[in-house]
């Protein structure tokens, strides 16, 4: 599973989960990129961004099970998530997942679930709109989202020896330096 | 009595689709039958029925006696019938049954993006 669809399917385990009274169903919150026949109103789509750096990496040096030393890039990131709701409802149903944010319901799917940590950094916008002869009801509110990303391992040889050139005035001078473990 | 310039045609039907836990539209299998059908160019005015959004694409109208044509059933999931006709695909947007006088149904289908 890639990065963006752990996302995607932890937002939708955290709408389907805290949205309504009652858990809404897998045909209820869908994917925006799904090219299926459109759900009966109300529903939520789901929409995860391009992802952004955020400060610099930090490299981690550890051991691997053969006791070889290892290191990693670990580097926080970000993406913004589009929700947008259709029909008459979906507005609630997207205000009551936002008030969940802190629960244990939310917590579950997010954190633990997805290893995502959401922030309600935007507030809704009404999209609602002309469609054919009918205004649609249409909500729509960006979530922020951080995540770690994390390197494969990498095996590196420990230097064991250091070769040290010293200039001065009247000549020079080479010295290896040995590391005893 | 036959409607004027009949061809073979390829109906797909599709049966209900459902979705994954995962949100994702399953496309549902799709029978394919052989049916007659008088196909002709749609016009603008034709096109007015169409929503807003599918009245750029290319379109046709689809005359057939006894062989229905079916719009998508948003409620029971089913996707709308296509038509192949010379190797080209078309959705089937909106139907209207039985003429008066001769009866008949008339379809009006427009063309899907390659790869659809």
């Amino acid at each position: 599973m890639t990065v963006k669809s752990t996302i995607l399917q932890g937002i939708r385990t955290w709408l389907k989960a805290t949205s309504a009274s009652t858990a809404l169903t897998d045909y209820q919150v869908i994917p925006a990129d799904d090219k299926g026949l459109r759900p009966t109103l109300p529903y939520l789509t789901v929409r995860v961004g391009p992802i952004g750096r955020v400060g610099e990496e930090e490299a981690i040096h550890t051991e691997n099970v053969d006791g070889d030393p290892v290191v990693n890039q670990l580097g926080l990131r970000r993406s913004i998530v589009s929700v947008n709701g259709y029909g008459e409802g979906a507005e609630e149903w997207l205000a009551r997942a936002v008030l969940h944010l802190g629960t244990k319901a939310a917590t579950d799917a997010l954190d633990n679930g997805a290893g995502i940590v959401v922030v309600a950094s935007f507030d809704p916008t009404d999209l609602s709109a002309l469609v054919d002869t009918e205004i649609e009801a249409r909500v729509q509110q960006d979530f922020e989202v951080f995540f770690e990303l994390e390197s494969d391992d990498e095996v590196f040889v420990e230097a064991e020896t250091f070769v040290v050139y010293t200039d001065y005035n009247s000549g020079s001078l080479e010295q290896t330096l040995t590391i005893t473990p | 009595m036959s409607l004027l310039g009949q061809t073979s045609i390829t109906r797909r039907r599709y049966t209900a689709g459902t979705r994954a836990t995962t949100g994702y539209w399953t496309t549902p299998a799709a029978t394919d039958t052989t049916i007659l059908a008088s196909v002709q160019e749609a016009s603008g005015e034709d096109l007015q029925v169409l929503p807003e959004g599918e009245r750029k694409r290319e379109a046709v109208k689809v005359y057939t006696e006894t062989a229905e044509l079916r719009t998508a059933n948003q409620h029971a999931g089913i996707q709308a019938d296509r038509v192949v006709i010379s190797s080209i695909v078309y959705e089937v947007a909106h139907t209207e049954q039985r003429h008066p006088l001769i009866p008949h149904y008339k379809a009006l289908a427009t063309r899907l993006q390659e790869g659809a």
